[in-house]
């Protein structure tokens, strides 16, 4: 059985042609995207933040990575999904356990938070259960290994290599794009994605319709785990799974997703993509302009801070732009400017 | 002076059922205020804050790390690297403080102040952005500022030396020669401070300030239109609250004086104050009282069912040390779908006394009879006194 614990090479694309900053800055603003697809699909349709959509992500991580190292397959991208069926399963129990008994009862938004915090404990309980086990099983493989600071679960899985360049970069890109263009086929050609667009706009009135606003809500919850465990199962063949990452992952998912506005799965992707990227571009630029004014030993601790990018930015969009910027009028920003007349 | 002990055996080991009890109180008393400012926050002006482990740690870690270099001027003692000599320098200070005992109590109401200033602070900050936001936005970017505190913490090495962490001064060094004597004095200082912040939280909830944070929570809208300032009230709530969980994180780290990051983690500190506010009743103290005793004594049975178990060398299946926050996280979920008002439910407050109420309504009740009954000529003088508190209480 092979050992994926060995840390050899953080975001190992570094053979390529292309400026490793830039392929990681594509990917990981891809893999944003799909995780900010995941929250704003859900919030779209029970009109909850569900604070456990990171731990979505690090279920589509453990189910895919474990069942490739367990059935020693060709390559990860085989089991991607599994992942995704786990991630989907685990957020339609999520919903169906849940919020869904909490939601007919008629609790309050803040009340439905807090079961989603509760749920979000629960599944960090069960994601250490699981790495305990799966490190008593089957010796080392998922297990908690210290690096720099940092503890790992996992160590970064294989790669394909395509045009000489680590093949996430053509994938991850790829499947964001597919599921865009999916999911606008699904909703506004499907007669299925119609009944949810009515049952998002306005739930009773789609009920009088005849409409089963309640299949529509299973679906759409299967959709959101489903893509955020594709996001996971791509995450570990990106870099190696830091412990906890489902609570490092959520602060971009949130940046994301108020950059997008909560509002529209398009706005989700695009704030995801800009949040990843910019936090990866940003990142790297900040340790080379340190690294030049103060050494390399002073400019490499800037990549611990990084986690500060997509807060700054969340903070300054809800300054300027709280409802995201799918919301902004940018025509008539550009006539302020100066740009358009 | 030797503090007593009653043991209780437990297969091939003993469990002293009195310092059991101790520890039990003392964490008792931090999670009672931390609680009751969640209450004050969520309960009371419906402001959820999602990033309580913000606070807690500000307070904590920042008042710890500050105490420390205080103590370090006080004493004289300096080095190029004032985290890597912690262990020597700790040392010094604690020995300072078990002949200087006023040393230590200066020390412990520097870092008091600090530590609410702090977080004060940090709630001040964090009220600009956050406050004019519905409850869902104000709870992701909360939980957000929450989670990277705890990664600029890690990464920041002056606070706590990174993950090293750091030993600061214990402010009640002067108790170690007794034997158990500490955790007592510990107990005795967080009770003060925790019936402190209860009568505060009290006062605060059946003053008109409180109808106001309820009128503000349960109708916003009509608050503004009677001329409340709904956003000056809520971001005045979150700055109280704040401080009153600053104070709290150094009334925790009082009792263990050893900061590192993970001293103050989300599950613990914004987790399970949440669900101590939602197991006892949100918007009533005497709730969250009891919601806190229930949390406190299910949490020290588990530790101790552990002390146990790993004394008698039995191994189990699974870590209980996971086991313990999925069976708060289930406890939680259950409260909330059977029982969603909590153990002791919201109730009216009467801002003054119940018997002074009893008195008026009596009275009132007596003038009426009097008025109906055909009135004697001569007690015209008494029925003017009694009048206007028929217009009152009435």
């Amino acid at each position: 059985m092979r050992n994926y614990l060995t840390l050899h090479g953080f975001r190992a694309h570094k053979n390529g042609m292309i400026d490793p900053t830039i392929s990681n800055s594509i990917i990981y603003g891809s893999l944003v995207g799909l995780m900010c697809v995941g929250l704003t699909v859900t919030y779209l349709t029970t009109k909850v933040p569900n604070f456990a959509v990171g731990d979505f992500v690090v279920v589509g991580t453990y189910a895919s990575a474990a069942s490739f190292i367990l059935w020693d397959v060709q390559s990860p991208y085989l089991t991607i999904p599994i992942g995704v069926a786990f991630g989907g399963l685990s957020a339609v129990a999520m919903y169906l356990i849940v919020l869904r008994p909490l939601i007919r009862r008629g609790s309050s938004l803040v009340v439905l938070m807090i079961a989603t915090l509760a749920v979000d404990i629960i599944f960090t309980g069960i994601f250490e259960l699981f790495v305990d086990y799966m490190g008593s099983k089957y010796g080392r493989i998922l297990n908690n290994k210290g690096y720099g600071g940092q503890f790992y679960i996992l160590g970064q899985l294989p790669d394909l290599r395509i045009f000489g360049e680590s093949g996430l970069l053509f994938v991850a890109p790829v499947v964001l794009l597919a599921l865009a263009f999916g999911l606008y086929l699904l909703l506004t050609k499907s007669k299925f994605g119609v009944a949810m667009r009515a049952a998002i706009e306005n739930a009773n009135l789609a009920r009088t319709v005849g409409i089963n606003v309640d299949r529509v809500n299973l679906v759409s919850w299967f959709l959101a785990g489903g893509i955020a465990g594709l996001a996971g199962g791509l995450f570990a063949i990106w870099t190696a799974t830091p412990q906890g990452n489902s609570s490092l992952i959520i602060v971009d998912i949130f940046a994301g997703c108020v950059l997008g506005g909560l509002a529209s799965i398009y706005g989700a992707i695009i704030g995801g993509l800009i949040i990843g990227a910019g936090e990866t571009y940003l990142t790297s630029a900040l340790v080379k302009l340190v690294s030049s004014m103060y050494g390399p030993n002073v400019g490499a601790q800037v990549n611990d801070f990084q986690k500060g990018i997509p807060l700054v930015i969340m903070i300054i969009v809800l300054l300027v732009a709280p409802q995201g910027l799918m919301a902004v009028n940018w025509r008539k920003f550009a006539k302020r400017v100066g740009v358009l007349r | 002076m030797a503090i007593p002990s009653l043991p209780v055996a437990c297969g091939n080991t003993q469990i002293d059922l009195i310092s059991v009890f101790i520890g039990a109180g003392i964490i008792f008393c931090v999670y009672l205020v931390v609680s009751l400012t969640v209450n004050l926050e969520f309960g009371f002006t419906g402001v959820p804050n999602f990033g309580k482990v913000l606070f807690v740690a500000a307070g904590g870690l920042i008042a710890g790390s500050l105490s420390y270099r205080l103590a370090l001027y006080a004493l004289n003692l300096s080095s190029s690297d004032v985290i890597g000599s912690q262990a020597l320098f700790s040392n010094d200070i604690n020995q300072y403080i078990l002949s200087h005992s006023y040393f230590g109590i200066e020390l412990f109401l520097f870092s008091l102040a600090v530590g609410a200033g702090v977080a004060a602070f940090v709630g001040y900050l964090a009220s600009f952005p956050a406050i004019r936001l519905r409850e869902d936005y104000l709870g992701m970017l909360l939980l957000a500022a929450g989670e990277f505190f705890r990664v600029f913490v890690t990464a920041y090495y002056p606070i706590t030396g990174g993950t090293q962490g750091l030993l600061i001064p214990d402010p009640v060094f002067w108790t170690v020669p007794t034997q158990g004597l500490r955790d007592v004095v510990v107990l005795v200082i967080l009770g003060v401070a925790a019936v402190g912040v209860y009568l505060y939280v009290e006062r605060v909830a059946r003053s008109p300030l409180g109808r106001m944070l309820r009128a503000v929570r349960d109708n916003e809208v009509s608050s503004e239109a009677i001329g409340k300032d709904t956003v000056g009230i809520r971001r005045n709530v979150l700055i109280i609250a704040s401080a009153l969980s600053g104070i709290a994180g150094v009334l925790f780290v009082l009792w263990s004086p050893a900061i590192s990051p993970t001293t103050f983690l989300r599950t613990e500190w914004t987790f399970y104050p949440f669900v101590i506010v939602i197991l006892g009743g949100a918007a009533n103290n005497l709730g969250v009282g009891v919601g806190t005793a229930a949390f406190v004594g299910i949490t020290t049975t588990i530790d101790q069912a552990r002390t146990c178990i790993l004394a008698n060398g039995i191994s189990l299946p699974v870590d209980i040390n996971a086991v313990e926050p999925i069976a708060i996280g289930v406890l939680l979920l259950v409260v909330l779908l059977w029982r969603p008002k909590g153990l002791v439910q919201e109730k009216p407050t009467f801002t003054i006394p119940k018997s002074r109420l009893q008195s008026i309504w009596e009275r009132a009740n007596k003038a009426l009879e009097q008025q109906k009954a055909p009135l004697p000529p001569q007690s015209t003088g008494e029925e003017d006194k009694t009048n206007p508190e028929t217009s009152d209480g009435g």
